[in-house]
């Protein structure tokens, strides 16, 4: 742990350096991270399998605890931990530099863990059954509030950390001209990390003192305004984290390099400025905010969001058929894409992560994201299938495909079970398209989202759904299955290459295969 | 035509996939308004 | 981005990380939060009349 400030090595890939505190803190933040999706992912099942009425799984209480789990291990806790991973990786490698105060930076990774071991336990011994939202008038226990501060508090040090390094690097000119593009990204993601981070500050504070008997109400409208400024806000960090892992991933698979870099930046300068105003489409069917709130965040603001969006998904694609076509790849329109690396595990992560956040991901998120829409969509299982689509099917499967090129790179570790780690990405996509895609059938036709029974066996007015409701239900289970099982695949290779694979010599110039 | 249009636009498999994606855009749209439709009656 | 020694505005802007980071907190801060806390703050007490 306590490695020389100055110490590091030359990537014999890339010919970075790689200093060891980096290195040891991109390590500790990643291998926590995959234990909180396996956490995450056990939830996921016992809960999909609870949703089948044929199975129903869970007595009530053990659903309600093990969603509140999914959702927090899954939205907070996986994916802040590696993308703190992430951003020791962009500033400190990226740039070549040492990384700022490697003490303060085991203190954020310290108040990290211990935050979202005291939120975990408060779920799981009945004191927080609060879903990730925690509405009021919904109380939890106090340790529950004051672990989400605790991990909010260690996520913004992160965030300082990464800006000190930004700054430190600059100071020692250890990088010419501008930002490279994915560590410019990856700045977009930790400015709206600030943001996030401050709005959950102002919301969990007061929430904790309510909960301790300090503050007597809290007016539920006004928590629900600040908590979804932290709560979409922190799923923006994860759209921004994950484009910028696209870019680096086109690099690292095909050595794809962005047409015109300066529409690129143009667009992660537009999600910096306009992409938190988003978090207004929680409130799209509150009735105290004025339509003009409404419409001029989600229905205007929003939408140079979405521009972004457009740019990165046309840029990106584009990238990767520039580069394939450079090495001959010209036959007909798709040459460039059939023969593309797909053996390997980064390249068919990239791609699924972006057609699944694309297409469905953000298709949904925009048209439920209008004002007179959202209530079509609002607390179906729809909006489940939209957010699985962005977080899991774009973000969750980017970052796996990363961890793939981290494990040789950064840890020095050889794969092992290469064949599993070439499967994984097809496997946990194929599941996900099944469990997106039966949820929004299901959502559609108004099956109910955090919902026990969606029979209403025990409802004192009973009440049954359209039969496809079933169909589609069964259809998401299956997926949900099947994406397990490519999560399970994930943390398997991860933890035995990490653990136990062969340690690469330091010259040794080896991606995956 | 295929050389011209390289010449022009560097990324022609990108440009069907993208018009796919917009004519999904439109169709997911209009289906959505219409369900809508279909649950609000108005008058 | 650089053409013959000259550096756009454009990058000069991009590459101001910390103009990116205030106008990134205070816009959302904004049109976000001050709004929607200015419209909840303003909106009248319902009044609860009958049995």
């Amino acid at each position: 742990m306590a490695a020389n400030e100055m110490e590091f090595r030359t990537c014999p890939i890339t010919g970075k350096k790689v200093y060891a505190t980096t290195q040891n803190l991109m390590w500790i933040n990643a291998v926590t991270a995959v234990v909180f999706i396996l956490i995450g992912g056990i939830m996921a099942l016992l809960v999909a399998l609870t949703r089948l009425p044929a199975v129903h799984l869970l007595s009530p209480e053990w659903f309600y605890k093990a969603l509140t789990a999914h959702g927090l291990n899954m939205l907070v806790f996986w994916i802040i931990f590696f993308e703190v991973a992430g951003l020791y990786f962009g500033s400190s490698v990226l740039l070549n530099s040492r990384l700022a105060a490697p003490k303060v930076a085991w203190l954020a990774y310290i108040l990290m863990l211990v935050g979202s071991v005291l939120v975990d336990v408060m779920v799981f011994t009945d004191n927080a059954t609060v879903m990730f939202s925690s509405y009021v008038p919904l109380q939890a226990h106090p340790l529950y509030y004051l672990g989400i501060i605790l991990f909010a508090v260690g996520a913004l040090t992160a965030c300082g950390i990464f800006f000190g390094t930004l700054a430190i690097a600059k100071a020692d000119k250890t990088y010419e001209g501008s930002l490279p593009l994915v560590t410019f990204g990856l700045s977009a993601a930790a400015i709206i990390a600030v943001f996030t981070l401050a709005c959950g500050a102002i919301i969990y504070i007061p929430t904790f003192l309510w909960s301790l008997g300090v503050i007597k109400n809290l007016d539920p409208a006004m928590y629900r305004l600040i908590f979804w400024g932290f709560g979409h806000s922190s799923q923006q960090i994860n759209v921004t984290a994950m484009v910028s892992i696209w870019y680096l991933l086109g690099a690292l698979t095909v050595g794809a390099k962005p047409v015109n870099e300066k529409i690129c930046r143009s667009a992660f300068v537009l999600y910096i400025l306009f992409i938190n105003l988003a978090s207004e489409h929680h409130l799209l069917t509150d009735p105290t905010l004025s339509p003009a709130h409404k419409i001029w965040n989600t229905g205007y603001f929003m939408y140079m969001a979405v521009l972004a969006s457009m740019i990165h998904a046309l840029a990106i694609p584009m990238a990767v058929e520039v580069a394939q076509r450079k090495k001959g790849y010209t036959k007909g329109l798709f040459e460039w894409l059939t023969k593309a690396p797909w053996g390997e595990p980064g390249f068919p992560a990239m791609i699924f992560s972006l057609l699944i956040f694309g297409f469905i991901g953000g298709i949904t998120g925009v048209v439920y994201g209008t004002e007179q829409l959202s209530i079509k969509s609002h607390n179906t299982w729809a909006l489940t299938g939209h957010f699985h689509a962005t977080v899991v099917g774009g973000t969750t499967l980017a970052f796996m495909g990363l961890t793939y090129y981290v494990i040789p790179l950064i840890f020095r570790r050889e794969i092992i079970g290469k064949k599993w780690a070439s499967a994984q990405p097809y496997v946990y996509a194929i599941g996900l398209i099944l469990l997106i895609l039966g949820m929004s059938g299901a959502g559609i036709l108004g099956s109910p989202r955090r919902h026990w029974d969606v029979t209403f066996a025990d409802s004192i007015i009973p009440f049954s759904f359209d039969p496809t409701v079933l169909l589609f239900t069964t259809i998401a289970a299956l997926g949900g299955i099947l994406a397990a099982v490519g999560g399970a695949m994930y943390v398997g290779v991860s933890v035995l290459s990490v653990f136990l694979g062969r340690k690469l010599a330091p010259n040794e110039a080896k991606l995956v295969y | 035509m295929a050389e011209e249009r390289h010449e022009d636009f560097p990324a022609p498999g990108t440009g069907i996939i993208i018009i796919i994606f917009f004519v999904a855009f439109i169709m997911f749209y209009f289906l959505n308004w219409k369900w809508l439709s279909m649950v609000w009656n108005i008058g | 981005m650089k053409e013959e020694g000259k550096i756009s505005n454009w990058q000069i802007f991009f590459d101001d990380i910390s103009m990116l980071f205030f106008l990134g907190v205070a816009i959302p801060t904004i049109f976000y939060v001050i709004w929607g806390v200015m419209e909840l703050a303003n909106a009248p007490t319902a009044v609860i009349t009958g049995p």
